[in-house]
C-alpha cells in the first residue's frame, strides 16, 4: 500500500508557512509580554520553524495538522509573517492607533466579506473573477500606479504585492485563482495582530514614561 | 479620524518620494504584472465531447445484479468507471459506519457479472502522506479515466468537524486504482477551503480539461461547475444559478456541444422534488430551470447521456424515505421524463440510496448504488430492457 511520496512545491510552501505563523504567534506573545528578542540572524522564525515541520504527531507533521486546520496562508499573509518574525523593522507602514486599528478592521472586514459572503448568499461571485485574472491584474496596476502617482503608498506593500504575484504566476500554491495569492481570512487576523503588537508598544511605552523620574516630575 | 489618516500617510517618513528604492519597486512590480498579464490569456470556452448518438441497441431485453463483497459493515457512495477492456472499476467508501476514523476507498473490477477483484484502494493515512494534511474523514469517491486511459479519483476529505468541512482531492493511478500519486487538493473556496464536495461524474470537455459537477455546503448549499485539468489544476469553477433554499449534488449530462443539464438533489423539506440548472454554452453560466415534478426526499440522484442520446436518470422519486429506486427517461434532452423501470422497492426505512450510472462499450447500462446501507449492489441491464416490463414491479425482486 505504501509507496514513496514526493513532495511538490505547493506543499513545501504549505507546511514551511505553518511555521512561520506558528513562530510569528512566539513572537508576539513574548513581545505583548514585554520580553526582548534574544535570538539574532532570524532564529526566532527558524527554530519553532523546523520543530513544527519536523515533530510529527501521530503519522504526520505539526505543520501538516495545522495545515489541515486553516490551510496555507496568502503569499501577501506569509511575507507579513516572515517580516514580523525576522525584522520588523523592515514591515510596511502599518497602523499604530485605535483610530487606525479600527478604520483598517473596518476597510478589511467588509473587503474580506465581500469575498466570501457573495458565495451562499448573492449572486454575484468575486472570488470567480480570480481564475481568469486579466481584467484583476490590469486594476492593480492601475491602482499601484494611481498610488505611486499620488505618492501615497509605502514601495514595500508594492514589493510584497509584485512577490504575491510573482509567485502566481510560478504557481506556488495548491490554488489556481489569484485571490488566495493576495488575500486569506487570516489577513485580517494580521494586520489586527501586528497593529495591536503596535499599540503594545505604544502602552508600554506609555506607562514607561509615566513612571519615570521625569515624567513624575512634569506633573507636579 | 480622517485626518489622522491624512497625516500618517503624508508624514515625511511615509511618503513615497520617488527615490531609486520606489523607483525599483515600481518597475518590479510592472514587470511582474506584465508578465502575469501576458501568461494568463483567458482561454476559450471549451464545449462538451458528445459523441453523435448511436442507433438504440437491438441487443435484447436484459437484466442482472450482483452484491459486491461486504467487507466492511458499513458501504455507500458507489461511483464507477467503464475501462477499455469492457470490465468496470466501481468505488466505494467502506468502514465501521459513515465518518468513522477506519473508512477507506474500496475498489472492485468486474466484469461480465463477476467481481474479478476487490481491494482497499485509499486509507485515511495514505491521503495524508499524498496531501501533506491531517485527514480524519473519507468519503465520496468519483473515480474515472482520462483520454489516456489513467484512472483517477476525486474524493472528499474532512481535517477537522463534518461533512460541512469537506475538502476536494484529486488524485492519479497508473496501476488501476491499486495505489494513488499525484495528489492535489482542489482550492475552491476563500474561507479555509472548506465546505465543497463532490458526488457525480465528471464531463471531458474538447479542450483536454474535464468538467467537474460539484458543491458548496457551507450556510446553504448550491451546485458549482469546476473546470479541472488532468493534473488537478483548477482552471475555473462557475457557481449554478442559486436557488432559493438548498439544491446539492449536481449530476451533468451534455446533450450537445454547448448544451446540458443539471439535476439537483433538494434539501429543502417545503420542496421536496428535484432541482434543475442547465447551460447553453458549454458551462460557461448555469441558470435555474423549473423544477422537475418527480419528488426528491433530500436524495442522490444519477443521470446520463446513453449512446442513443436519451437521458437515463436513476433517483429516489418519494417524498420521505429512500426505499424506492428508480429509473426514468427523456428523450427530449431532460424536459420531460418519463417513469422507466423500478429497480427496488420495499417497506419505508429500508435504503437503496446513491445510485450512479455507466454504460460500457457493448452498449450495457450499469447502475451501482448502497443497499441498505451494508453494501453496494450493481445491476447491468440492456438498453431494450427500459423500455419493456411492468415498472410497479421490483426488477431485483423477478431477477434470474
Amino acid at each position: 500500500m505504501s509507496t514513496m511520496t514526493t513532495m511538490s512545491g505547493n506543499a513545501i510552501y504549505g507546511l514551511l508557512s505553518q511555521g512561520v505563523i506558528v513562530a510569528m504567534i512566539i513572537r508576539f506573545v513574548r513581545e505583548a509580554c514585554g520580553r526582548k528578542s534574544l535570538a539574532p540572524f532570524g532564529l526566532e522564525m527558524w527554530i519553532p520553524l523546523l520543530l513544527v515541520v519536523a515533530i510529527p504527531i501521530g503519522n504526520i507533521s505539526i505543520a501538516a495538522h495545522l495545515r489541515g486546520l486553516w490551510g496555507d496562508p496568502s503569499i501577501v499573509t506569509f511575507a507579513l509573517l516572515v517580516l514580523y518574525t525576522v525584522h520588523p523593522a523592515w514591515l510596511p507602514n502599518r497602523p499604530s492607533t485605535i483610530t487606525s486599528l479600527l478604520i483598517t478592521l473596518l476597510v478589511m472586514i467588509p473587503l474580506y466579506g465581500a469575498l466570501i459572503f457573495p458565495i451562499p448568499m448573492m449572486q454575484t461571485d468575486l472570488y470567480s473573477l480570480g481564475w481568469q485574472p486579466r481584467p484583476l491584474l490590469i486594476a492593480i496596476a492601475v491602482i499601484l500606479a494611481a498610488y505611486a502617482m499620488l505618492r501615497a503608498i509605502d514601495h514595500r506593500w508594492v514589493n510584497i504585492i509584485s512577490i504575491a504575484l510573482m509567485a502566481y504566476t510560478m504557481q506556488m500554491m495548491e490554488s489556481s485563482n489569484i485571490m488566495d495569492y493576495l488575500v486569506d481570512p487570516g489577513l485580517l487576523i494580521v494586520i489586527a495582530l501586528l497593529a495591536n503588537d503596535g499599540l503594545l508598544k505604544r502602552l508600554r511605552s506609555d506607562r514607561l514614561q509615566a513612571t519615570s523620574p521625569l515624567q513624575q516630575g512634569a506633573s507636579t | 479620524m480622517t485626518d489622522a489618516i491624512v497625516r500618517r500617510h503624508f508624514e515625511p517618513d511615509c511618503m513615497i518620494t520617488l527615490q531609486s528604492t520606489n523607483r525599483r519597486s515600481i518597475s518590479f512590480a510592472a514587470i511582474v504584472i506584465l508578465l502575469a498579464v501576458l501568461g494568463n490569456a483567458a482561454p476559450k470556452q471549451p464545449r462538451f465531447v458528445v459523441a453523435p448518438p448511436a442507433p438504440i441497441s437491438s441487443a435484447p431485453a436484459s437484466f442482472g445484479f450482483i452484491d459486491l463483497t461486504k467487507t466492511t459493515p458499513s458501504a455507500h457512495a458507489s461511483s464507477m468507471t467503464a475501462l477499455p477492456d469492457g470490465s468496470l472499476l466501481v468505488a466505494w467508501f467502506g468502514g465501521e459506519r459513515e465518518g468513522a476514523s477506519d473508512v477507506a476507498i474500496q475498489m472492485a473490477r468486474v466484469r461480465g457479472g463477476l467481481v474479478e477483484d476487490q481491494w482497499v484502494s485509499l486509507t485515511r493515512g495514505r491521503l495524508e502522506e499524498l496531501t501533506h494534511r491531517v485527514i480524519r474523514m473519507l468519503g465520496n469517491p468519483v473515480v474515472w479515466i482520462d483520454s489516456a486511459q489513467r484512472v483517477h479519483m476525486h474524493v472528499v476529505s474532512v481535517s477537522y468537524g463534518g461533512w460541512s468541512g469537506s475538502s476536494v482531492n484529486q488524485l492519479a493511478s497508473d496501476d488501476g486504482g491499486r495505489t494513488w500519486t499525484d495528489a492535489r487538493r482542489l482550492i475552491l473556496s476563500p474561507l479555509f477551503n472548506f465546505s465543497t464536495l463532490v458526488r457525480n461524474q465528471i464531463v471531458p470537455m474538447d479542450d483536454g480539461t474535464y468538467g467537474l459537477p460539484a458543491y458548496h455546503e457551507f450556510l446553504n448549499k448550491n451546485g458549482l461547475w469546476v473546470s479541472v485539468r488532468e493534473d488537478g489544476r483548477v482552471v475555473r469553477s462557475q457557481r449554478m444559478q442559486l436557488y432559493e433554499g438548498n439544491w446539492l449534488q449536481p449530476a451533468v449530462a451534455p446533450t450537445s456541444a454547448t448544451e446540458a443539464i443539471a439535476v439537483l438533489r433538494s434539501g429543502n423539506q417545503y420542496e421536496p422534488v428535484i432541482g434543475c440548472n442547465s447551460t447553453q454554452n458549454a458551462g460557461e453560466t448555469w441558470p435555474r430551470r423549473k423544477s422537475l415534478d418527480i419528488a426528491n426526499p433530500n436524495a442522490s440522484i444519477a443521470m446520463m447521456r446513453l449512446a442513443d442520446g436519451r437521458l437515463l436518470m436513476a433517483a429516489n422519486p418519494i417524498a420521505t424515505g429512500r426505499n424506492v429506486l428508480q429509473l426514468f427517461v427523456s428523450t427530449d434532452g431532460g424536459a420531460e421524463w418519463l417513469p422507466s423501470r423500478t429497480i427496488e422497492r420495499d417497506a419505508n426505512g429500508v435504503e437503496f440510496s446513491y445510485p450512479f450510472l455507466a454504460q460500457t462499450a457493448d452498449g450495457t447500462v450499469h447502475l451501482s448504488y448502497t443497499w441498505k446501507r451494508k453494501g453496494i449492489r450493481l445491476c447491468s441491464f440492456s438498453v431494450a430492457w427500459l423500455n419493456t416490463g411492468d415498472n410497479a414491479i421490483a426488477a431485483v425482486e423477478n431477477a434470474p
